[in-house]
């Protein structure tokens, strides 16, 4: 058994499972931030329609 | 007269002193770039602002008590120091989630946090609150969070524990002080808490990898030995590993199911409604006449005497020994917003002791007296009967830890005691109204004695000698 020496804690362990999902970690906050974007995109609201922009929205 | 306040001395970037009873935080010089870059990066104003880190002010540097100070810093003061291994399920998640969100604003402002032990956080008016100004540092580039392991030993796998396992599991925190190891947590984690992938991540492949890798140096070992080359860990790395940790400990949840003493009050043999209300209103009038600043409810269950204390202004710690009431208890703190009710788990017959170096480190309860009141309703029988603690040694303890004392007597002829009983013999020929008196008479003054109409029961006020 390893003794607990670690008031900054600088177990390698904890250090490579870090570096090691580093890629995944990035990706899927890549991916977070694609989706937020393109479900912003969906969902914003359509502009105000105007009469030189098109016939008007059937209410 | 100066007494360095224990569980601050491993910290060589300063430490926490008392003064004439006043708190003060030292910086010592080798930490005043980070401690200036805290400022100057406007985290301490996001994080106070948020109420997420203690506030302070700059004291006179004369006050310094050791000739390495960079500044003495004068932090509000939390008005009850409680410790993980006293806090409910729901709380140690709120620290966890508070950690969290304060590593995530420290990243914003190239800060990170250098550990993220539970013992950092402390509750103050109902929320959790950061009370270690000295644990932020620059963001190191490319590197990993330092504290990871630490957050993860601390948080992650009792909560786990308390989710899959057993709620009681909180109470490894006592034993193991820098947190449950993960290797024990990955042992006694059920194998279907591996099908939530970021605990698969964070606990078990965690355990296996410090396992693994046991001794060898890293970049993050600051040490002068050759570092193992890896890759940089990008920003986007660093918030993807808080995301998923906030997911993570967010989606364990755990309800209190109706246990023992969360059903206490709704038994119709403890209590008649009409008993009941006539035991409010002399709570209600002792502690008018005591007009506490602090009150102990001991044996508080879900705490409605608390609340009486607390409607007072009194700032109340509501003791259990049952992690579910206290769960009951600790929610309702929340979703009433009350500030000045504290629910702690707590078991009387075994109260925390002082644990950690030199048994010093985290504080034993009575080290956290005296209370200005406690309340003793419908506990002494659980002390006298169900622990055999003799009746001058609960009036001792109780005399130790608080000045004004509110007290039930439940006679042997109460249903709850008769109970008790039920499975022993009896043996506790003291165990009578007088016996009672006697014994409490040595410590206290008695001020007030009312029957509990539509009970057999015995209100007293009582006054430490």
């Amino acid at each position: 058994m390893r003794p607990s020496l670690a008031y900054i804690d600088a177990n390698s362990g904890s250090y490579l499972i870090q570096v090691i999902a580093g890629v995944g970690l990035a990706a899927l906050v890549a991916i977070k931030v694609f989706w937020r974007r393109v479900w912003g995109f969906v969902t914003r609201k359509k502009p105000q329609t105007t009469v030189e922009s098109g016939p008007p929205r059937e209410e | 007269m100066d007494a360095t306040v224990s569980g601050s001395f491993r910290d060589p970037s300063g430490f926490v002193f008392t003064r004439d009873g006043i708190l003060y935080r030292q910086v010592n010089r080798v930490f005043a770039e980070q401690f200036e870059l805290l400022l100057s990066s406007g985290l301490y104003e996001a994080l106070t602002r948020e109420g997420l880190l203690v506030r302070h002010e700059e004291a006179d540097p004369s006050l310094a008590a050791t000739p390495e100070a960079y500044k003495v810093l004068k932090p509000e003061r939390v008005g009850f120091i409680s410790y993980p291994y006293e806090w409910s399920f729901s709380q140690l998640k709120d620290a966890a989630l508070a950690t969290l969100r304060i590593q995530g604003i420290a990243l914003e402002h190239g800060m990170s946090l250098r550990d993220a032990t539970a013992y950092n956080v402390q509750f103050e008016a109902g929320r959790p609150v950061f009370i270690d100004t000295l644990s932020f540092e620059r963001l190191r580039e490319g590197e990993p969070w330092v504290a990871y392991g630490q957050f993860c030993r601390h948080f992650l796998a009792p909560l786990a524990l308390m989710r899959y396992r057993d709620v009681r599991l909180g109470q490894l925190a006592r034993v193991h002080i820098d947190g449950v190891p993960l290797d024990l947590a990955a042992e006694l984690l059920p194998v279907r808490a591996r099908l939530r992938l970021a605990l698969l991540l964070h606990l078990f492949l965690h355990a296996r990898s410090q396992r693994r890798h046991a001794g060898e140096a890293t970049a993050a070992g600051r040490t002068d030995q050759p570092k193992r080359k890896s890759r940089p860990f990008s920003l986007q790395a660093f918030r993807g590993l808080i995301e998923t940790l906030e997911s993570a400990i967010r989606k364990l949840r755990w309800e209190p199911r109706k246990s023992v003493w969360s059903a206490y009050y709704d038994e119709a043999r403890s209590y008649t409604e009409a008993a009941l209300d006539v035991k409010k209103s002399l709570v209600a009038e002792f502690v008018e006449a005591a007009r506490p600043r602090t009150v102990w409810d001991l044996g508080a269950n879900t705490g409605p005497f608390s609340r009486i204390a607390a409607a007072k202004g009194a700032r109340t710690v509501s003791f259990d020994v049952d992690p579910a009431t206290v769960e009951i208890n600790y929610q309702a703190v929340v979703s009433e917003k009350e500030s000045n009710v504290l629910p702690l788990v707590m078991d009387l017959a075994n109260p925390s002791p002082g644990v950690g170096w030199a048994n010093s480190e985290r504080m034993c309860l009575s080290e956290r007296a005296p209370a200005d009141m406690a309340l003793a309703l419908a506990l002494v029988h659980h002390l006298a009967i169900a622990n055999n603690v003799p009746l001058e040694d609960v009036a001792a303890f109780l005399w130790d830890v608080c000045t004004w004392l509110a007290i039930e007597f439940v006679p042997k002829s109460d249903p709850m005691v008769q109970v008790l009983l039920a499975s022993r013999e009896d043996v506790f020929s003291d165990y009578t109204l007088e016996g009672f008196e006697r014994a409490f008479s040595e410590r206290f003054e008695i001020l007030r004695r009312e029957a509990i109409a539509g009970s057999e029961r015995v209100m007293y006020l009582m006054r430490g000698r």
